[in-house]
């Protein structure tokens, strides 16, 4: 206990007496160092969420469901999907028709996926009618029109990714011409661009499933390629699936992580790099602890030597060492977490990082930052205990005399 | 109440060994004073390191009151120099960081009590070594003698029985050290502490009811 006293003591007494340059630069290195161990891992945790919400909430919603068998088409889909949609835990279902197709403009053509749907029912599953930046969604009954994706159109927006492969200059109001792969040719005014910021979305062309019964026979009608379902948050999902499996054979399954395709090694690589990133920065965190304290305690060694010569015990002037480092730690922490929140999120919310996968914000994880806070704790407790141990392990007369 | 018991401390200084002190036999009783007195290198220091549990001899040995204290882990001798004895170094060694109150009552802090407690006898002792007006001051803002004076101030926090003075004066003016060397001799007289201070000045002699002439780490001289 008088150890703890003693050493509180010191620690204080070095804090407030001390160099206040060198308490400044100090934590201001920690600050730094927090700022590095938080930021770039946000950023990457921001784009793996970023793939993630735009895959659900535009391409595969939370799970979808299609034929097994040498037939991609399921029958009967709107009694499917009524009975999906009664499903404890389901959010919303809608029923898709996947169709190969070329599409031309003038001297461009463009080889997509024309899908057909409900807008209503759709409109409730993803969020393609929110990110129209041209014309207006689809409504029911449309015939005629198409939606299609801004890397499709073109639009004259150079900037887009793949501009080049695309329409180039359709707009809203201009006519397409559609080659469907089962030889129906079409003319279509193009009702409305959507720019989801997600290229593998924005490759895509809708129609409205009134459309497509103009195009195929009755018999036709009542299909689909796939099912997909939006799930209500904290939904067992293996339960819901079960019991879609349940209603009907010859169904398959995939959930949005599936769906990923290759973007679920990206995402899965940018998880190796979030901890390769966490573990060099707590490295880096460590050295610099390290380097301040040793400096510190090289030129404390004959201070150290006095303490010890007058009584002062060993455990005191390595918990006092200790405190001061978990001090630094503190205000570098709590300093860097309030810049982090209040200052850095806020301005790359402004002024976002662009991915081919849309704006990434940083995502702050709470118990992330709380975890990375205490390892970095742990790291500074580390790293003042080594040198202040190596240290009070000299000889008295040597750390005295010999500074 | 102190005896040394054929006592060597070599020093190895690269591969050249120095013989600080040779096998060196003695003992002091309390409530003296004694001057330990000898040429640069002649091993007063080395052996005023040793008694005071600062540094281990190479060989030999140390007795408080009968007991061996030679082989005593660290953390057993910084207890004993934190509640047997008071060291007052050469060069002051005060932390530089504290106020001269500070430095006083930090030992008496590492013994346990209340700090309250401690601190009034800091201010107590301060006084008494006449500096009862200069306690908040920092070290730097002291001249040698005051330094000097609060270095004796902290030696005495716990009580000490014997006080060990390396060259207490050899920083100090003609009027500091004496006023030193009267504090010292006042808590000889009037707190009964053992005194056992080294120099390097024949007029320190004076001081002391007992002299020590160390030569080459050997006893050469005794004048009682």
């Amino acid at each position: 206990m008088n150890s703890l006293k003693v050493a509180a003591f010191l620690a204080f007494k070095s804090l407030t007496r001390g160099d206040w340059r060198v308490l400044l630069l100090t934590i201001s290195m920690l600050i730094l160092v927090y700022l590095n161990l938080v930021f770039t891992p946000a950023l990457l945790a921001g784009a793996v969420q970023n793939i993630n919400n735009k895959t659900r909430t535009t391409m595969s919603a939370d799970l979808l469901f299609q034929a097994t068998g040498e037939s991609p088409v399921l029958f009967q889909a709107q009694e499917l999907v009524d009975a999906i949609e009664n499903v404890d835990g389901v959010a919303a279902v809608c029923a898709r028709n996947n169709l190969g197709a070329e599409i031309h403009y003038e001297s461009e053509t463009f080889a997509t996926g024309v899908y057909a749907i409900d807008p209503e029912k759709d409109d409730q599953v993803f969020q393609i009618h929110e990110a129209v930046i041209e014309g207006e969604p689809l409504e029911p009954g449309d015939v005629g029109q198409i939606l299609l994706g801004a890397q499709v159109a073109g639009a004259e927006r150079e900037d887009l990714e793949l501009y080049a492969s695309s329409l180039k200059t359709v707009h809203a109001g201009s006519t397409v011409v559609i080659d469907y792969v089962n030889g129906v040719e079409r003319e279509y005014t193009v009702k409305g661009i959507f720019f989801t910021e997600f290229v593998q979305s924005d490759i895509r062309a809708y129609i409205t499933e009134d459309d497509l019964h103009t195009m195929v026979p009755p018999q036709l009608h009542d299909t689909a390629t796939s099912i997909y379902v939006k799930l209500e948050k904290g939904v067992d999902r293996s339960q819901v699936v079960n019991e879609v499996l349940a209603m009907r054979s010859g169904l398959k399954y995939q959930t949005w992580e599936d769906a990923l395709g290759v973007l679920k090694s990206m995402t899965k690589s940018f998880d190796q790099i979030i901890v390769i990133l966490r573990v060099t920065a707590l490295i880096v965190a460590a050295i610099t602890i390290f380097i301040v304290t040793y400096v510190d305690l090289v030129n404390k060694r004959r201070q150290i030597g006095i303490e010890r010569a007058i009584g002062i015990t060993s455990s005191s002037i390595v918990a006092s060492y200790i405190l001061r480092a978990i001090i630094y730690a503190a205000f570098g922490i709590l300093a860097a977490a309030l810049i982090f929140r209040y200052i850095v999120v806020p301005i790359e919310a402004q002024h976002p990082f662009h991915f081919p996968f849309g704006d990434v914000m940083l995502a702050v994880d709470v118990p992330e930052l709380v975890s990375s806070a205490f390892i970095l704790c742990g790291v500074a407790i580390a790293s003042a205990f080594v040198p202040a141990y190596q240290t009070i392990r000299t000889k008295i007369i040597d750390a005295i005399w010999s500074s | 109440m102190i005896s040394v018991s054929n006592l060597t401390k070599v020093y190895k200084l690269g591969s050249v060994e120095v013989r600080a002190l040779v096998d060196l036999s003695l003992a002091l009783e309390a409530g003296g004073v004694t001057c330990v007195m000898g040429k640069s290198g002649s091993g007063k220091s080395t052996l005023l390191r040793q008694l005071g549990l600062i540094d281990r001899p190479t060989s030999g040995q140390i007795f408080f009151d009968g007991e061996d204290v030679t082989r005593l882990s660290d953390g057993a001798r910084a207890r004993m120099r934190l509640t047997y004895l008071g060291y007052i170094f050469q060069e002051f060694a005060l932390l530089g960081e504290l106020t001269a109150h500070e430095n006083v009552y930090l030992p008496g802090m590492m013994l346990g009590g209340k700090t309250h407690d401690h601190r009034k006898r800091a201010v107590e002792l301060l006084a008494m070594v006449g500096l009862g007006e200069r306690i908040h001051h920092k070290p730097k803002e002291l001249s040698g003698g005051e330094q000097q004076r609060v270095a004796i101030a902290r030696a005495l926090i716990n009580n000490p029985r014997v006080l060990f003075a390396d060259e207490p004066c050899a920083n100090l003016d003609t009027i500091s050290s004496e006023v030193v060397m009267q504090t010292l001799l006042k808590l000889n007289k009037e707190l009964g502490i053992t005194i056992v201070f080294v120099s390097h000045d024949p007029d320190d002699k004076k001081y002391a009811g007992r002299l020590i002439y160390l030569k080459d780490g050997k006893q050469v001289e005794e004048y009682l």
